[in-house]
């Protein structure tokens, strides 16, 4: 039997449409659906973390801070020794059972978070500024491939920064109909065009 | 409309625009560019307040945030705003403001016969008088407050947007005046990200208010190219009407913008104010001077105003402040004043310089080109009329007293230099030292952080070519500070004036000895006889002196008087004003509003609202939401009809007689695994967890360190190394934590590993007699019999590609399941089950139902758990592991924790059919005096529809020996007290047959 839809956190209440100042959206929101999310947990550092990456196929050690690879898995830094593992392809379960099996060995783990998180993406020129009424890290030189995992307001959201002006915000599910609310009403002064 | 104290010429303000505003109900016409100030006196307005004790008829004094006097409120209904200082707010076409502390009109005030009475309300009054007889305070406090408070708050909700925001910068540059300017050129030019404030709405500082010449432009000019060089350099940012009000810990400085205040309303969807956060590197202050007015009977006339202020109106407004004015001044600054006001058509009769060899040849010069008589080694030493001033009397000083014979001069505008105050403000907030400098009769920045720099002004130089050069010098310090590197500083010609040093004038001599107050501080009403006093009295601490008289409170803070009243102090106490000392620099530096304090954080987003998956369905089906922590959970599905306890009751007999459904999802969550995984937990639980097979449940028990509970839950053993967690939904947050401290810090050694996975499953709770029945429909077959999924124990089954974790638990006493699924697929699930449930009578029931249910059953919760018991007290101690170590063993031998006497877990049952109030303590005889001996206490209570009684869980002392008996549950605060019954806690089914079945 097939799977049955997912329902988001968001369902029903991300209305498409104009939020906000009627004169120019300066902001634009949506949001994004990936397939598998998963936490990757006691990666280490150094020499051990380049190890446990080799066996998910990254060459090197990433840097704190900074996100890594492409559609069919990506690793955002989030926290010493860990990572958000994230695929646009890969199903949530087969994603994390992959993953322990390649990281069997390593000393990290890595456990399935694909309903814990949802994702909203932010772009436009008054992004920052958006942001910037609830995040203390300096926005201005968070460049496309910086992550963090910081506050937004009350909320715990991990920052991706993945193009000019454009962000990733993954927060908690069950926070994620007030962070929505939250981002329209601190948009509103710049106008919000939504998508779903 | 004529406006009859504009000049002809000159001036700052658009004339070809005029703008309608009113005060105290009189329509009034301004320009663009006026301040509410500026556009008063130009009309001729001159009386614009009462003060605060005497309530005396009060003029406008300065142009700033120094305005003592002028406090207006602004508006009506809603975005009323009281205490506002007219010399800040910008004219606005609409504008209606009305004057403050009158009643009924600023012309006939009632509270003026406070005045005639001053005599008998020295300072200290208050304090004197409302003390005795001690139990007449609640009467006093009554008129006291009536008539304490300037202004009034509105009532109704705020309409305005409000937000904060962060921002980061290298160099922040606060004032942007001469110095300013500069600083933020050199910052910005070498590629420090810089950041300019200001709180006016055109900078320039003095460059606007006086007519100087920079680079061969007039002043005003070459700011406003400044500023547009500013705004094109990248990187930098420009704030305007924006007030740097508070530092705080590491250079993180406070800015008020007021984006919106001159406007009648901000426009949809735009805020009103912002206040910023900027974290900066370097901290540029370039505050500037306020100029500081000297003591002498009547100078609180209205129409006694500072120089500087008289200048910039006629400069900057071209505002005639007067038709004839007298400069009285002890440096130079009063003779450039009195050439301004020449320019703008006020005659000056003459400048009264108390310094005996008068001013500098430029200083000459100025009064000459005003025409104005130059009178050296003299002062004012009164000033006096009715309703403004009419004529001052001057007379010659030798320093210590007047002498000579005294001259009166007719005018109707005295304007006062007394010299200047830098405003050191931040730079003191910023843990600056202050220091005074004697030459220039006033306290300078000494020592202070590396990361702040002060310039110009600020740190008290006064000439506008030393202001730029020093800006420039400051700017580039502060950028090569942080590795950029200056541009060649350019050559700017501005001119340099010779002058002659301030003399030191706080109060002019013999005014203890002659009639007629002399005002130290206007706001406030604190005379140099209520200094004097206060000093008498020995109240020889400036910071005692400050809450004794209110020298310096309110929203001026005492910018025109701080100095002038401790001068005054140290001589009447013999001392030098370096050992008075200033009081305290505290935030913020100018008032703000709750609105810009409160940001975004009011209303809805006050603060986050966590949802379960299921949370739409709840409310669609009616439910009662409640607040629990930051979750909402359903409390009751109440039907048409129903109050809440029979909505409670059917709930809960619908579980006990059928089945129910509950939503959990609120419940913590975490994942515990690696190698260790099993070690870890009988570490930080007093559970044994080595000998937990896969599959199997546990009642789990966690202890702080200093043995009192802090949670329970129930842990699940999924895989050899891999166990799931359940917490209450209260303590999620401080158990992952409390648990990643010992991973981390504690055991480093352990190879475990800790994700909360709350949100990552949803949770519902199947309960009743015919839950197997209920859940075997909705898992479509899957074996859920005793045998394959005995109680206590768990599995795991796909059903529709829905993942599920099936735990054999109960909270209710009844049979019982929870099912864990993917959030996404909760709403799913819950809705499948209901469905296929249906025909076995399968309802939702809320959390108010299972909250009696747990107590029919005895179960505890954290009011029973409420960071002050231990196992023991709940009889958990069965349960703990006897050997090997773990988080709070060591702490359960203490004495306290083993006392015979200590309290115990018992229930209670009313034996008079009343409730048992919550919170009540256990007594022997309710009506014996309090205090009496309590035995114990009500820790959670209820109706119970099962038993047709009301019942409650309670702690009380030896309860071997009390159940069976009876004693009081007595809730002195509710007044009520119920006979209780003590009983054993388990109420319902206490053989855990049904749990079993």
């Amino acid at each position: 039997m097939t799977e049955p839809v997912r329902r988001s956190a968001l369902e029903g209440h991300l209305e498409p449409g104009r939020h906000g100042a009627p004169d120019g959206a300066r902001v634009r929101l949506s949001q994004g659906r990936v397939e598998g999310v998963t936490q990757l947990q006691g990666i280490g550092d150094g020499a051990a973390a380049g190890q446990a990456l080799a066996a998910l196929g990254f060459t090197g050690e990433p840097a704190a801070g900074r996100a890594i690879g492409g559609a069919d898995l990506r690793l955002l830094w989030n926290g010493p020794g860990q990572y958000l593992a994230v695929s646009s392809r890969r199903h949530e379960q087969q994603l994390s059972a992959a993953l322990n099996e390649a990281l069997a060995g390593t000393g990290a783990c890595a456990v399935d978070v694909s309903h814990a998180r949802t994702l909203l993406r932010l772009a436009g020129p008054a992004s920052r500024d958006l942001l910037a009424k609830g995040c203390p890290l300096d926005l201005d030189v968070m460049a496309s491939g910086d992550c963090a995992p910081t506050v937004v307001s009350h909320f715990n959201v991990l920052l991706h920064c993945d193009g000019e002006d454009a962000f990733e915000l993954w927060v908690t599910r069950s926070f994620a109909q007030s962070f929505l609310e939250w981002l329209l009403h601190a948009g509103a002064e710049y106008g919000v065009q939504v998508t779903a | 409309m004529s406006q009859p104290f504009r000049a002809e010429r000159g001036g700052l303000v658009d004339r070809e625009r005029s703008l309608r505003f009113r005060f105290d109900g009189a329509v009034y016409e301004g320009h663009p560019g006026d301040t509410l100030a500026s556009a008063l006196l130009a009309n001729g307005v001159r009386v614009v307040g009462r003060s605060f004790k005497y309530h005396r008829r009060r003029g406008i004094v300065g142009a700033g945030a120094e305005e003592p006097n002028a406090l207006v409120q602004l508006a009506v209904g809603a975005r009323t705003e009281p205490n506002l200082r007219a010399t800040q707010v910008e004219l606005f076409d609409g504008l209606a403001a009305s004057s403050q502390n009158r009643w009924p009109t600023l012309d006939f005030d009632v509270g003026a016969v406070n005045d005639v009475l001053s005599r008998f309300l020295p300072a200290g009054f208050y304090y004197k008088t409302f003390m005795w007889p001690a139990t007449w305070w609640m009467r006093y406090e009554h008129f006291i407050r009536r008539a304490a408070g300037l202004g009034r708050a509105p009532r109704a909700a705020d309409p305005d947007h409000y937000f904060k925001r962060f921002a980061h910068c290298d160099v922040l540059v606060v004032g942007a005046g001469p110095a300013g300017l500069t600083a933020a050129l050199a910052a910005a030019r070498s590629g420090a990200r810089t950041v300019l404030v200001d709180d006016g709405a055109h900078p320039g500082g003095q460059l606007r208010r006086e007519p100087h010449a920079v680079d061969d432009q007039p002043g005003h000019e070459w700011a406003a190219r400044a500023l547009e060089v500013l705004r094109g350099l990248p990187g930098t940012r420009v704030l305007t009407r924006a007030t740097a009000f508070g530092w705080y810990d590491d250079d993180l400085v406070a800015v008020c913008e007021r984006i919106a205040d001159h406007l009648p309303e901000p426009g949809p969807h735009r805020p009103r104010q912002r206040v910023w956060w900027l974290r900066a590197r370097r901290v540029v202050l370039a505050t500037g001077a306020l100029e500081r007015p000297v003591v002498f009977p009547g100078n609180d006339l209205p129409g006694v105003m500072l120089a500087s202020a008289a200048a910039g109106y006629a400069h900057e407004h071209a505002v005639q402040t007067g038709r004839s004015a007298v400069v009285f001044c002890n440096n130079d600054s009063g003779y450039a004043a009195a050439r301004i006001l020449h320019g703008a058509g006020v005659g000056v009769r003459a400048v009264v310089d108390a310094r005996g060899g008068g001013g500098g040849t430029a200083a000459r010069g100025d009064a000459q080109t005003a025409g104005a008589e130059i009178v050296t080694g003299a002062v004012v030493s009164a000033a006096r009329g009715r309703g403004g001033v009419q004529s001052v009397t001057v007379q010659d000083h030798d320093g210590l007293h007047l002498s000579g014979s005294p001259r009166t001069l007719a005018c109707d505008l005295l304007c006062v230099s007394g010299g200047w105050n830098p405003t050191v403000h931040l730079f003191s907030q910023a843990q600056g030292r202050l220091r005074f400098d004697a030459a220039l009769a006033a306290f300078v920045p000494d020592a202070g952080r590396e990361s702040v720099i002060c310039c110009g002004a600020a740190r008290g130089l006064w000439a506008l070519d030393e202001c730029l050069a020093d800006g420039e010098r400051a700017g580039r310090e502060a950028a090569a500070a942080l590795g950029y590197e200056p541009a060649a500083a350019p050559a700017r010609t501005a001119p340099a004036p010779e002058t002659a040093p301030t003399m030191a004038l706080w109060e002019v001599p013999d005014g203890e000895v002659r009639r007629g107050k002399a005002f130290v501080d206007f706001q406030n009403d604190v005379t140099a006889a209520d200094v004097r006093l206060a000093a008498r009295e020995n109240y020889s601490s400036v910071e005692h002196l400050k809450r004794y008289t209110t020298l310096g409170m309110g929203t001026d803070q005492g910018r025109t008087s701080n100095v002038n009243g401790l001068a005054i102090m140290a001589a009447t106490l013999g001392r030098a004003i370096p050992e008075v000392g200033t009081t305290t620099f505290r935030p913020p530096y100018a008032p703000i509003t709750f609105g810009a304090v409160a940001g975004m954080e009011v209303g809805r987003d006050y603060e986050p609202v966590r949802r379960t998956p299921m949370h739409d369905w709840h409310v669609a089906a009616g439910a009662r939401m409640q607040n629990v922590g930051l979750w909402q959970r359903a409390r009751y599905y109440p039907r048409s009809g129903e109050s809440m306890a029979d909505a409670v009751c059917r709930e809960v007999r619908h579980v006990r007689e059928t089945v129910g459904i509950v939503d959990v999802s609120t419940f913590g969550k975490i994942d515990i695994r690696g190698p260790d995984a099993a070690e870890f937990l009988e570490r930080v639980t007093i559970n044994r967890f080595h000998n937990l097979k896969p599959g199997r449940c546990r009642y789990h028990v966690m202890l702080r360190e200093d043995g009192h509970v802090m949670d329970d839950g129930t842990t699940t053993r999924v895989r050899d190394d891999v166990f799931y967690m359940t917490t209450t939904t209260a303590a999620a947050g401080a158990v992952m934590s409390h648990l990643e401290y010992h991973a981390q810090a504690v055991w480093p050694e352990l190879r475990v590993h800790l994700t909360s996975v709350s949100d990552q499953w949803g949770g519902l709770a199947i309960a009743g007699p015919r839950a197997r029945e209920v859940l075997r429909a909705a898992l479509d077959g899957a074996d859920v019999g005793d045998e394959a999924l005995p109680f206590m124990s768990s599995r795991e089954v796909t059903i529709a590609g829905v993942r599920m974790r099936v735990f054999r638990i109960t909270f209710s006493g009844e049979l019982g399941y929870e099912v864990h699924m993917a959030a996404d697929h909760a709403l799913t699930v819950w809705e499948a089950v209901l469905d296929e449930g249906r025909g076995f009578g399968v309802e939702p029931y809320g959390t108010e139902a299972m909250a009696v249910m747990r107590i029919e059953k005895g179960h505890v919760v954290h009011a029973e758990l409420d960071g002050r018991t231990i196992p023991a007290d709940f009889g958990f101690d069965r349960m703990m592991r006897k050997d090997g170590d773990f988080v709070g063993r060591r702490a359960l031998g203490r004495e306290a924790f083993t006392d015979p006497r200590r309290r115990g877990f018992v229930g209670l049952v009313s034996r008079n059919g009343r409730p048992i109030p919550a919170g009540a303590h256990l007594v022997w005889n309710p009506t014996a005096p309090v205090p009496m001996h309590t035995y114990g206490h009500v820790t959670s209570t209820c109706y119970s529809p099962t038993l047709d009684a009301h019942i409650a869980l309670a702690l009380v002392e030896e309860p071997a020996k009390w159940k069976g008996r009876t004693l009081y549950a007595a809730s002195p605060l509710k007044r009520r007290s119920t006979e209780v019954h003590i009983t054993d806690p388990v109420f319902y089914d206490p053989e855990g047959r049904r749990a079993r079945g």
